[in-house]
């Protein structure tokens, strides 16, 4: 009897293994197929912009609600970026003109959200951004934490102030939502199956990269060239460039990373230009000793971010762009896919 | 033949790769060396073309010699296949839906302002679907149900995100409080987990705003608004990252499902329990029991043992109730144990190696200990899951091993050698739990506190919720524990003539005193109203709670008083 009993349960055993094993094959397969691109960087660099730029490339574009989403942070924006710029005006001690100093202090007491974008509240907004002391302030930006798109966004204030404001593509690309946690979309590239892993940049949520770094196909780091006047969002005191470089070289070099190919995308570098002809690249950077050009400067900072990431195990691809170009992304994007090629080739033993 | 194909394959790849390099003419490429060792190769790309299907066996070999090579990637493999619905334990019938509910929202002010007006949405819509459950679950209708913001933050589990909802909820609950003194005790926690930086769930916040708290709680100028910013912040958060997301997830089906259909309900948890059989399978095959605080060693010097025990059980419950899940309604220790969090719990762990236990007086010995035991049971759990028969239950018992001051203490060494006083684990045994020339025997805890029995954790029903035993108040708190342990789990009935009691009093009857009548005493001490007024003798004893079948208890609070 107990004989028969103990072949029944080991017959059950081989079969509940059998279950397991196919289990594990499964997604084994799966992972075996994929492609994982690992987008990461300091906050604020572009990373979700360019997963924005993926979705216009390789999906099909925004759907009604994202368009919504988009459409209430904008406006919401457009409050945030005015307060800003106020208590940048009085942080500078600048003079507003007499008429708009009323008006300033009622924009302050307005909360930052969707509902406080009134006809009056836009009124009000255009009057101040036409303000020379607000100008002044928007010039002096770099001292205070404004998002890059502020201007963009102020100088179309009358559009997406209009009654039936769709955001356009563009506007979407330039709207600003601070990432936190991890956000992993799936794409089709050219019949590949593409893991594309996008991920929040301040401190806090470096912590949460660890979870997907294993299985990675490609390291994508992004870095904003323009924030080299910047201070950190987080503690106000760390230049932001100094700390994209360090994280890029504590990431690079992490054990899941350190054998992985990858491509440093030095980002919004129209904003660069237009920066490196006001603020002398020296000021942040004092083992620059270059010449304050565009061509010197970003060879400076591509040298300094290949160093950090150097090693015999991989290769370094170096683009420049401007994420919220997509004709610049797209570009990008077909030279990462053959890089996933040649690794594949590499594989076969045919490079 | 299957060879030709491949070189076939590769020869269009290599055509496709051509032509692709030739549309690139910007991009640099800097080569430093390409590796030569094949086996790296192999293990940092993979097969990506879809065409390539058939050389899946040539893949396998590969994924061979790399599971030679790292041991470690394969029980990552395994973990992954399990979902984090499914869990290895059994399912908890009782209607706790959960810690959570323990605080109802506050819903008025942030809701009331939210409201989105009409000018605000885009007039033509396209997709109705999605739209209609946008309607009837609006944002703010999650954060102000505390069962569909409880499925909300099993999504932002997924996301590693689930910081965001707790410490709403930790918000909310301080701004319940009217106490000052509370209020500042419950703000610093609330800064100490989500604000400091580098903390357990930190929240990502600007600099000012989190100078702004430290210098409040510093003051001693705890204001009802003071998180008010923070709040903001994480709503937006919430409402721009993950509610559209969470709408379309799988977990808002489960709630649906939660909602609409007992049966269903059903269905979906046979569903769950097969599920939970094959990770029972996996969790055994990686189970491994031995000294789990080695893994670092402390350097630096120590601190209070109990200031030690109190600050892991705090960290334990944190790590608990922040992988909590609705859906399964148990504690998902399979993801726990991926968590950065838990690394840092086990670094933590290691500054037991180096506490010195030879003067500590009677009290401490007792917290200290009782907070280890829970610690060390949870942190058994997840590294080699819940045991579910006797089998494992013993080796469980007895293989899980913390390094405490230079001793290694298992469950049972601590539970029958150290809190019952060195006492035999079978009753009906005379002599000591320890051998005659051990050491550790001289760390016995005597008198024996009988209360004990209801402060240590077994993770089932019939145990008490996590709880951290603070020193100051080490006393009330056993009190409670035990009080709402007696209250929840003795059964009289008056017709039968029967008493039912938990199991304990059978396995240690001694503990509690030499007779039957001292066990009475003991219940009637907690229970008045039953036992004063009856005559012992008149009833029989009948125990219950054998089974080992795993249900959890889980509140998120770190004590009871």
């Amino acid at each position: 009897m107990g004989n028969k009993n103990l072949k029944k349960k080991r017959k059950e055993e081989i079969a509940r293994n059998e279950l397991v094993e196919q289990e594990l094959k499964k997604s084994d397969l799966v992972q075996k197929q994929q492609v994982k691109l690992l987008i990461l960087g300091a906050g604020d660099s572009g990373k979700s912009t360019l997963l924005k730029q993926m979705q216009i490339l390789y999906k099909d574009g925004f759907s009604k609600e994202d368009k919504q989403l988009y459409r209430n942070v904008i406006r919401t924006n457009i409050i945030t970026y005015i307060k800003i710029l106020l208590k940048g005006v009085q942080m500078l001690d600048l003079k507003l003109h007499k008429s708009n100093e009323k008006i300033a202090e009622d924009f302050l007491n307005l909360p930052d959200i969707i509902d406080s974008f009134t006809p009056n509240s836009i009124l009000a907004s255009k009057q101040l951004w036409n303000d020379p002391a607000m100008k002044m302030s928007f010039e002096k930006r770099a001292q205070f934490q404004l998002a890059d798109s502020a201007g963009y966004f102020l100088d179309n204030i009358d559009r997406i102030a209009s009654e039936n404001y769709k955001p356009s593509d563009q506007d979407i690309l330039n709207c600003r939502i601070s990432t936190t946690g991890v956000k992993v979309v799936e794409f089709l590239v050219n019949n590949q199956p593409w893991k594309v892993v996008d991920v929040g940049g301040q401190r806090s949520e470096r912590k949460k990269w660890i979870h997907h770094f294993d299985d990675t196909t490609l390291l994508i780091y992004v870095v904003a060239v323009n924030e080299y006047d910047q201070k950190l969002f987080e503690d106000n005191t760390t230049n932001r460039l100094h700390e994209s470089l360090k994280l890029f070289e504590t990431t690079a070099n992490n054990q899941f990373l350190s054998n992985k190919n990858c491509v440093i995308l030095f980002n919004k570098t129209d904003l660069f230009k237009d920066k490196i002809q006001k603020v002398n690249f020296n000021k942040c950077f004092e083992d620059f000793k270059g010449s304050n050009n565009y061509e010197e400067v970003i060879k400076f900072i591509k040298t300094l971010f290949v160093k950090a990431g150097k090693n015999t195990k991989r290769s370094i691809f170096v683009h420049y762009s401007c994420a919220t170009n997509t004709n610049e992304i797209r570009f990008v994007f077909d030279a990462v896919q053959s890089t996933i090629l040649e690794n594949i080739l590499k594989e076969q033993g045919f490079m | 033949m299957q060879y030709k194909i491949k070189l076939q394959e590769n020869h269009k790849l290599k055509m496709k790769y051509q032509t692709l390099k030739n549309s690139i003419s910007r991009s640099e490429m800097l080569t430093d060396g390409i590796t030569e060792d094949p086996t790296e190769i192999t293990e940092n790309t993979y097969l990506t073309d879809s065409d390539l299907s058939d050389e899946v066996d040539i893949e396998s070999e590969s994924d061979e010699r790399k599971s030679k090579k790292n041991p470690l990637k394969i029980i990552r493999n395994q973990k992954r296949v399990s979902s984090p619905e499914s869990g290895a334990i059994k399912k908890h019938i009782t209607n706790k839906t959960n810690h959570l509910l323990n605080q109802k929202p506050r819903t008025t002010s942030f809701i009331s302002n939210r409201n989105e007006k009409s000018k605000n949405t885009i007039p033509d819509s396209e997709d109705p679907n999605i739209n209609k459950i946008q309607e009837t679950i609006s944002f703010e209708n999650i954060l102000s149900d505390p069962i569909k913001l409880a499925y909300f933050k099993d999504f932002l589990c997924e996301q590693f995100s689930q910081e965001l909802v707790l410490c709403l909820i930790a918000i909310q609950k301080f701004k319940s409080i009217s106490d000052s003194s509370k209020m500042l005790i419950h703000s610093t926690i609330i800064f100490k987990k989500f604000i400091r930086p580098e903390s357990l769930f930190e929240i990502n916040l600007n600099i000012e705003v989190r100078n702004q708290i430290q210098e409040r709680i510093l003051k001693n100028d705890i204001e009802i608004t003071m998180f008010d910013q923070i709040e903001n912040t994480i709503l937006e958060d919430l409402k721009n990252n993950y509610y559209t997301p969470f709408i379309r997830s799988t977990h808002m089906a489960l709630y649906q499902k939660h909602k609409n259909n007992e049966e269903e309900k059903e269905n979906t948890t046979n569903q769950k329990t097969q599920q939970k059989e094959i990770k029972a399978i996996m969790v055994s095959k990686r189970r491994e029991h031995s000294t789990l605080n080695e893994g670092y060693v402390f350097k630096g010097i120590s601190r209070e043992p109990h200031v030690i025990g109190e600050e892991l059980a705090e960290l334990m419950i944190d790590m608990c109730a922040a992988h909590f899940s609705i859906s399964t309604e148990q504690i998902d220790f399979d993801q726990i144990s991926q968590t950065i969090i838990f690394r840092r719990f086990v670094i933590a762990t290691s500054e037991l190696q180096v506490i010195s236990l030879d003067n500590i007086d009677y009290p401490e010995r007792l917290a200290l200990f009782i907070n280890i035991y829970n610690v060390l049971f949870v942190h058994s759990a997840i590294v080699s899951g819940v045991p579910t028969d006797k089998a494992t239950k013993t080796r469980f018992m007895n293989e899980s091993k913390y390094n405490i001051g230079g001793y290694l203490f298992s469950l049972s060494d601590i539970k029958h050698g150290i809190l019952r006083g060195n006492r035999p684990k079978r009753n009906w045994r005379s002599g000591s739990y320890f051998k005659p020339k051990d050491k550790r025997a001289n760390l016995q805890v005597v008198p024996l506190d009988p209360r004990i029995h209801f402060a240590l954790t077994n993770l089932t029903i019939q145990s008490a919720p996590l709880r951290v035993y603070y020193l100051d108040r080490l006393n009330d708190e056993l009190e409670n524990t035990t009080k709402s342990f007696l209250l929840k789990n003795v059964r009289v009935s008056i017709k039968s003539k029967k008493i039912l009691l938990p199991k304990v009093f059978r396995s240690s009857p001694k503990d509690f005193g030499q007779n039957q009548k001292d066990i009475f005493r003991f219940l009637s001490r907690y229970i008045p109203d039953l036992f004063q007024e009856l005559s012992p003798n008149a009833f029989t004893i009948k125990f219950i709670g054998s089974n080992l079948s795993p249900m959890l208890v889980f509140e998120s609070e770190y004590s009871s008083i």
